[in-house]
């Protein structure tokens, strides 16, 4: 059930108080209440979803177990276990994918040999529960984190309804310790989940979701626009993907403050990186942090040769586009990413830590123009259409057809956009400035209005967010 | 907790007084605009009478050179297409519309992801209620809203949801009289640059939602004793128009006449005429629209 749909609004007063009602030292009932809560809300997208979740929480948790019990062999017990943990996400989402490449790849050789394709829909947020538990796995396996025993507690790990669907993506040590030991409520642990849920949904629901109608149109129809219009699209589709997927983010952990629990944040101003290797310490930060601790430390990270070490860094950023999608387009743009952080490191480039404004104003500019084209092969059905779009920008200059929108939705944009700019670079550049925003009156003033603007602007389909289908 | 809760009873007293007043003021707004999408859409569902009335998506609203229809045929036609949309808000529209006039003719122009099959954008046909909200108080809306989502039937009570996006347009067509006139008509400029194709999605089923408001828009007419004409206006290289064949079957039932010119030779041939692949431009609407004069004729002499 999305965040953004009437009914999830519907349904949450109720559990938001019948979970504070239960009294603290009843904690098994409390948890029992919201592992009820998260899988019926799993279940809501489809029923037999979570056989799925249920399986994939089940082998790791009872997998982490098994490495306490066996002292040899237990690489090849790691090996065992997560791939037994992944085999859902392999054969729901990339099997197709490894299929159709497959049949290609041997057509291409002169062979002929196909088997046929599963029509199966793909669990939502399998990649993300998948790989919070296989990191749960992997950081027992390595001994960074003792084996839980109790099951209600990782089920609800695993299952936590916030971020099942999009992440952030939780680690056992910050996370179970929290459902172990549950805390009384908190007026100020409330007050900042009402704020960030108001704050997530205004940017998916008035900017993310009025872009994504013009961006949407215009990738639909791209031969039919002119260079400029293709350009403005791909810089608009940036900031739809940014304001929803960290929109989304924004709920998960406003609704996870007001059950009384802290999730990782998962972005940080992502569009002021000084270097794409910036970039990826702003942008989809929990797994950023899972791909280093599960895959580019384990092979080495920086701490060996620099050719080994560039080797790492585009295995990391080639699992993070195989972790997108199925699709040729996303392992590009995962390479793509991972090509340019190697130049970067070779050219020294990763980092400014100069006052210059002039140099770190160009730095974010170009920062934001490469990260938008990657963005095309991401937001591309395939290889040849991305590059037909990109041909596309170059082949005609002319006014941007953003008349599209119509006068208000553009007037509209134009409010929304000015308060997350404003938001942003008070943030980024000027924390301490502007201390009017700080009082109860302006607060008090600027929740009403934002919450005006969601229900009078906002985009009120309860659209899908974009990271949900990865 | 108390305190918790008391402030959030608070804000949302502040939030419904806003609502209120929202909501009184977008109507009268709705109900006051002196031009612009509000008055126009307004003046055809509550005032205007016109002796022929083109319903349906984006495709009758480029496709129908009313202007050059109501010379050409001596009657005032008028275009009352929208894009995105479909048989849904134009049941609505009809609805609204015979309540203080009495067309000669409806034509209907078909749009098969719009009328016939289910479409990935739908949304469970939520969108399609989009321009009927500020009409909900009227029975025969409040039936359609009731019938495809009972959760948007209790949201459009909100003033602010029921003017949700439409405020800032609809002042300024209280402030601004829209001089423009074109029967509702909106033709496309530019030319189809490739040899692009309309896709169909292969995974998309028969919506039976959607027939049965095509068969509802029929039965609308018909209990007036008004014709109705469906018209499958052309798409670009299309060769081959069975996908019609369930709304064929219907107006076969019900003995309402339908012309078929999705896969017409006469213009799946001729690029210059469309502007992208499922729409003609202002040259192609002039000319398909001097080719359906002769059939309106017709029908309307039976």
């Amino acid at each position: 059930m999305p965040f953004n749909s009437l009914h999830f609004w519907i349904v949450f007063p109720v559990i938001f108080i019948v979970y504070w009602l239960i009294p603290i030292k009843f904690k098994a009932v409390r948890k029992i209440w919201l592992v009820l809560v998260s899988y019926l809300l799993y279940m809501n997208w489809k029923p037999a979803f979570a056989m799925i979740l249920l399986y994939v929480t089940a082998v790791t948790f009872w997998g982490a177990l098994s490495f306490d019990k066996i002292k040899s062999k237990k690489k090849a017990m790691g090996w065992v276990l997560a791939l037994l943990s992944l085999a859902p996400l392999v054969v729901f989402k990339y099997y197709n994918f490894l299929n159709d490449s497959l049949t290609t790849g041997l057509e291409h050789a002169g062979l002929h040999f196909a088997l046929s394709g599963l029509n199966w829909a793909v669990p939502v947020g399998l990649s993300f529960f998948t790989f919070q538990a296989v990191g749960y796995l992997f950081d027992v396996y390595r001994g960074q984190y003792a084996a839980e025993k109790n099951f209600l507690d990782y089920v609800l790990f695993v299952s936590f309804f916030p971020q099942i669907t999009s992440g952030p993506i939780s680690k056992a040590s910050e996370f179970l310790p929290q459902i172990k030991n549950p805390v009384p409520f908190s007026y100020a642990q409330g007050k900042e989940g009402l704020k960030l849920l108001l704050w997530g949904m205004f940017i998916k629901v008035v900017i993310a979701d009025r872009l994504g109608i013009f961006v949407d149109s215009v990738y639909a129809n791209f031969l039919a626009h002119n260079g400029t219009t293709l350009f403005t699209a791909s810089l608009l589709y940036s900031i739809q993907i940014y304001c929803d997927f960290s929109g989304y983010s924004l709920l998960a952990i406003g609704l996870g403050k007001l059950l009384g629990f802290n999730l990782i944040n998962n972005f940080r101003r992502p569009y002021f990186a000084v270097s794409v290797t910036d970039f990826w310490k702003r942008w989809h930060i929990s797994l950023t942090r899972w791909l280093k601790d599960n895959i580019y430390i384990p092979l080495g990270g920086n701490r060996c040769s620099r050719a080994r070490c560039y080797f790492n860094i585009l295995m990391t950023f080639l699992v993070s586009g195989i972790w997108h999608g199925a699709a040729w387009t996303f392992i590009l743009w995962g390479l793509m990413h991972g090509v340019i952080l190697v130049v970067e490191r070779a050219l020294g480039a990763s980092k400014y830590e100069g006052h210059n404004p002039l140099i770190k104003g160009v730095r974010i500019g170009l920062t934001f123009l490469i990260v938008s084209f990657a963005w095309i092969f991401f937001r591309c059905p395939d290889i040849s259409t991305a590059i037909s779009y990109i041909g596309g920008i170059f082949s005609s200059i002319g006014v941007p057809a953003v008349s599209e929108m119509g006068g208000a939705v553009i007037l509209i944009l134009f409010i929304a956009l000015f308060i997350l700019l404003f938001k942003d670079i008070r943030e980024e550049f000027f924390p301490s400035k502007f201390r009017f925003v700080d009082s109860g009156v302006f607060r008090g003033f600027a929740y009403s209005a934002l919450f005006c603007m969601i229900i009078l602007f906002g985009v009120l389909d309860g659209g899908q967010f974009i990271y949900v289908s990865f | 907790m108390k305190k918790f809760l008391f402030h959030i009873l608070l804000f949302f007293a502040v939030i419904g007084a806003v609502d209120a007043f929202v909501g009184l003021a977008g109507d009268y707004l709705q109900r006051n605009a002196k031009g612009g999408k509000t008055g126009q859409f307004n003046n055809l569902v509550m005032k205007d009478n016109h002796d022929i009335l083109v319903l349906g998506s984006s495709r009758a609203l480029h496709h129908y050179d009313t202007p050059f229809l109501s010379d050409t045929l001596g009657m005032d036609v008028y275009n009352a297409g929208f894009k995105g949309n479909g048989v849904i808000l134009a049941c609505g529209i009809l609805e609204l519309v015979l309540k203080h006039s009495h067309p000669k003719l409806i034509v209907f122009d078909i749009e098969p992801a719009f009328d016939i099959y289910t479409y990935e954008d739908d949304d469970n046909h939520k969108r399609y209620l989009y321009n009927l909200k500020p009409y909900y108080r009227i029975p025969e809306i409040g039936d359609i809203f009731k019938d495809i989502s009972r959760e948007d039937w209790l949201a459009v009570h909100s003033g602010m949801v029921r003017h949700n996006t439409s405020i800032i347009t609809m002042t300024v067509d209280n402030l601004v009289a829209s001089s423009k006139d074109s029967a509702g008509f909106e033709p496309l400029a530019g030319t189809l640059l490739s040899e692009t194709k309309a896709v169909i999605d292969p995974d998309r089923e028969i919506d039976t939602l959607k027939i049965r408001y095509v068969e509802r828009l029929i039965g609308i007419a018909r209990a007036k004793e008004i014709p109705v004409l469906f018209i499958a206006s052309p798409k670009y290289g299309c060769t081959d128009s069975s996908e019609l064949d369930p709304l064929k079957g219907i107006c076969l039932e019900n003995q309402v006449p339908f012309l078929d010119y999705y896969s017409s030779q006469e213009f799946n041939s001729h690029r210059e005429w469309f502007q992208e692949a499922t729409h003609l431009n202002a040259t192609g609407a002039r000319i398909f629209s001097s080719i359906i004069c002769g059939d309106i004729n017709s029908v309307l002499q039976i």
